[in-house]
């Protein structure tokens, strides 16, 4: 169906390699010669790369909301499971704002620390694990997660020193991993109670990434894959009463939040003002994720790294940039497809339909009044999960409890994503945006059905992963 | 963000070889074989973290992408990929030949989408820093940051070029910002750097401390570990130096850097037949000339003179496979001929060099190249700028101690001497000893 061969300058909007034309730079450089060093330019850096947010009214426990973020993707089940940490001492973030100023007014950080028992040993398990505090796991991560409220300042621990569920390295390692090492590593507080849980689980995303590839002109008629099947990421989820979320604690006057991770790094100071040094520099936002696909479908990909280094503040310059998104005018190109149009009495491309679904909230669903525009999940807690009308495309497939209001594990953001870009939302919209896609409607894995909900990772034994 | 969706879905495997988390470098695998059987000496049921071959795996992308290409040729970024794919092949294989496919593949990269293609040029910025062409790297970093002023990589190449030129303020801004913006191993690495080139080699230590624990992949840590090494052993401390090396050799057997280290921890350690046997096996694998020129000093100063000159032909062999892929190698050999006998052909580079760029190690092989050549005033005047920086480097303080011994400055020869041995009493295969023997007759002459 879209087989035309390019026509004309591809534009950069979506399937860019960029992070993966770094991973070649990453090769060890070996200098030429002890007189000139030379380092990797680029680095690969999964541990702070997070692929997903998700954000829903918890099924099981209606009164509460579950968070679920995954960093690190593409973990080989069997590739190195030392490897599949957390970056000790980073801060992974979930950002709540409750009063719509696109600030932070709740936030969630976890913050984890390396443990060997003995550290000369290249062994990830010296023996059978079959509990998180078994000795004969070598090498562990603890967390600490901490509650700090924005507006007066209070940062409070909730959990100190849980462990996180360990990579699952194969049934001989790990026997009985899901119940032993998975379940056990949910972790509960306060008196409602919540819950945390940190550790390796299915990627729960699901795409057919050569959708993207029509970009280039490709043939879609081959898509229908997943292509993260078998592939694990590392996790964090976070279930709270509502109340914990919303402005002033009152989720029944104030249900609308806005969801979104950062995570950062510690800088260093090459050189102090007085030729000190202090390795201990600032802390640096490095990575910034709410909505799915927003650097696919709405940032172009020269702002690619401002966007992760900035704040949702920021936004409102964005706008023109959602008004008239790259995507549909190079669809347009390649294959000749409508580029939509909300408003098509006035000069330009204008598309309220793409502002309120990434920047404002759809007017009457999860808009707060008033809001600062700002990319970030928005989620109505007051709507509480489907019982019948439940559909993987959320509200444009006329299920209100799904995405874009929050996001769950089920939805399929990428179909979702596409049609809404080629302008579903708009009254006499072209065909195809009624049928776009990429042929992956579901998730590799079952989904569980108790928090934190994520499928169990494929396990190192595993002959055929994917 | 989600880096998956932007990589198209045969680079699946190539994410997942280098970049998905460290896949395959290192295999944490079932400790058993292929019958069943737990591996000896390893407890029945644990993981065993098995490393895999760099270059292979590099290798194999590289492959995967090409296959792309052929079915998607449209996908500029693709090009772009593959372009700094063969950069990183040249270096690891130390085949040169690698360059001129590199510029092949991101020229293509750059006619299919001309404009805003910051990745093309940040390839082309990597290449002309790996052909030591300061001026054309510096140019392509800047390009890349006018498109995009939130890119790290790019104050990288601006960076890594300043550098290399001798414009060291900029140069150290460039890499504060590029930490500021992103700090991960190659900030972190290069913030490393500039702290041992204005002396602080603590605080370069805890900056590349901070780089290996960010690595992404074990062929990263490998590197950083190799990089700690030098620092400890660029500091005397070799038994800190061996630790780090054989971790880095452990986490990637094949990793040249951390190998080389320890074969010259063997010399250091008094035995030149396993630093010998250690340099041999290296050379076969990665005939990089730092190795060969090594191994060839290994020979001259335990009296294989016959093996030595095949070794020091075999660099001047690989110089020449370097020139003809358009590497700049003038620095290299200045150093190079001024310490084997040649010291008009060092001078001739050194000059050449030094019309370019005034690096501090420029500035250091022009001034030896000029000792060599018995032009002593102007030698000391180069290793004034050699040593302004700060940096603690015991082979800047030996040149600068035999020029001023040269001079007739015996005090200031015997200290700078006395500075670099007490830096390092294994800075040099080749000059150690001599720096041992002339502070001895220095101090028998007072």
């Amino acid at each position: 169906m879209l087989a035309k061969p390019l026509r004309t300058r591809v534009l950069a909007v979506a399937a860019s390699l960029a992070v993966a034309a770094g991973l070649f730079a990453l090769a060890p450089l070996e200098g030429e010669t002890s007189s000139h060093r030379e380092a990797p330019l680029v680095s690969a850096d999964p541990q702070i790369d997070t692929t997903d947010v998700w954000a829903f009214v918890s099924e099981d426990r209606p009164d509460t909301v579950t968070i679920v973020a995954s960093w690190l993707p593409f973990q080989e089940p069997a590739g190195g499971p030392n490897f599949y940490a957390w970056a000790d001492g980073a801060k992974y973030r979930i950002n709540i704002d409750n009063d719509h100023d696109a600030k932070p007014d709740v936030v969630y950080e976890w913050v984890f620390t390396d443990h060997y028992r003995n550290p000369n040993t290249f062994l990830y398990n010296t023996g059978q694990v079959t509990s998180l505090n078994d000795p004969d796991l070598n090498f562990s991560q603890t967390y600490d997660l901490t509650r700090i409220n924005r507006d007066t300042g209070r940062a409070r621990v909730l959990v100190d020193d849980a462990i996180a569920a360990p990579s699952n390295v194969g049934a001989a390692s790990m026997p009985g991993y899901n119940a032993n090492l998975f379940d056990a590593a949910v972790e509960s507080f306060g008196s409602a109670p919540s819950h945390t849980w940190a550790g390796q689980s299915d990627d729960a995303f699901f795409l057919d990434l050569r959708v993207f590839d029509l970009l280039y002109g490709a043939d879609l008629s081959e898509v229908g894959d997943d292509t993260l099947a078998g592939f694990n990421v590392n996790t964090l989820a976070l279930q709270v009463p509502k109340s914990d979320l919303a402005l002033g604690g009152d989720a029944d006057a104030n249900p609308i939040v806005g969801i979104w991770s950062t995570t950062s790094r510690r800088s260093v100071q090459i050189q102090g003002a007085d030729g000190s040094t202090d390795a201990s520099g600032k802390y640096v936002q490095v990575s910034r994720l709410g909505m799915p696909l927003v650097n696919e479908v709405v940032i172009p990909v020269g702002l690619k790294d401002y966007f992760n280094g900035s704040k949702p503040t920021q936004d409102p310059a964005a706008l023109p940039l959602v008004q008239d998104p790259e995507l549909p005018r190079l669809l347009n190109a390649v294959y000749g497809l409508d580029i939509p149009d909300s408003d098509p009495n006035t000069a330009g491309v204008q598309r309220e339909d793409l502002i309120s679904v990434f920047l404002t909230g759809v007017d009457g669903l999860n808009m707060p009044e008033g809001g600062t525009p700002s990319e970030m999940l928005r989620l109505n807690m007051s709507i509480a999960p489907c019982s019948d009308m439940c559909s993987p495309l959320g509200v444009i497939g006329g299920d209100v409890a799904g995405f874009p209001n929050g996001r769950r594990l089920q939805d399929d953001v990428i179909d979702v994503s596409l049609r809404v870009v080629l302008g579903v939302l708009l009254p006499d919209h072209q065909a195809i945006a009624e049928t776009i896609g990429d042929g992956v409607d579901a998730n590799d894995l079952p989904f569980n059905s108790a928090f934190p909900y994520v499928a169990y990772p494929t396990a190192g034994s595993d002959a055929d992963p994917h | 963000m989600r880096t998956v969706v932007k990589a198209g879905v045969v680079l699946a495997a190539a994410l997942a070889l280098l970049a998905g988390g460290a896949a395959l470098d290192l295999r944490g695998r079932e400790s058993e074989d292929a019958d069943g059987r737990a591996v000896a000496g390893v407890a029945s049921g644990s993981a065993l973290l098995r490393p895999a071959v760099t270059a292979r795996a590099l290798g194999s992308s590289i492959a995967a992408l090409q296959d792309r290409l052929r079915s998607v040729p449209q996908d500029w970024r693709g090009f772009a990929t593959l372009g700094l794919a063969y950069v990183a092949q040249a270096r690891v294989t130390a085949d040169p030949s690698w360059y001129p496919k590199a510029e092949g593949a991101l020229r293509e990269s750059l006619r299919l989408h001309p404009e805003d293609n910051v990745e093309a040029l940040l390839g082309l910025g990597a290449l002309a820093l790996a052909r030591h062409d300061f001026e054309d790297a510096l140019a392509r970093g800047r390009a890349a940051l006018d498109l995009d002023p939130f890119d790290a990589n790019a104050y990288g190449v601006v960076g890594d070029a300043l550098l290399e030129i001798g414009r060291y303020d900029e140069a150290f801004e460039a890499f504060q910002t590029m930490v500021d913006t992103r700090p991960d191993l190659a900030s972190y690495a290069r913030a490393s750097y500039a702290r041992e080139l204005l002396g602080d080699v603590p605080g370069a230590i805890e900056a590349m401390r901070l780089a290996y624990e960010a690595a992404g992949s074990t062929s990263d840590a490998a590197w950083a570990a190799a990089q700690l090494g030098e620092l400890e052993f660029g500091r005397g401390d070799v038994e800190a130096a061996a630790r780090w090396f054989e971790r880095g050799r452990d986490l990637e057997p094949d990793s040249s850097a951390n190998l080389a280290g320890l074969a010259r921890v063997a010399w250091a350690d008094g035995d030149a037949g396993l630093a010998i046997d250690r340099y041999a096996e290296l050379v076969a694998m990665d005939p990089a000339v730092e190795h060969l020129a090594a191994l060839g000093d290994l020979y001259a100063t335990t009296g294989r003179r016959s093996e030595a000159r095949d070794q020091y032909a075999v660099v001047e062999a690989t110089r020449s496979l370097a020139r003809a892929n358009g590497v700049n190698v003038d620095l290299e050999v200045a150093l190079f001929d001024a310490d084997h006998g040649d010291p008009r052909a060092a001078l001739a580079a050194a000059e050449a060099e030094w019309a370019r760029r005034r690096s501090v190690h420029v500035a250091d092989a022009y001034g030896w190249a000029l000792f060599a050549n018995g032009r002593y005033e102007e030698a000391a005047h180069a290793l004034d700028r050699a040593l302004s920086l700060g940096a603690r480097n015991a082979t800047f303080l030996f040149h600068a101690g035999m020029i001023e011994r040269a001079r007739g400055h015996e005090d200031a020869a015997l200290r700078l001497l006395r500075e670099a041995l007490a830096t390092n009493p294994h800075f040099s295969i080749l000059h150690a000893t001599t720096a041992e023997t002339v502070v001895a007759e220095l101090e028998a002459a007072r």
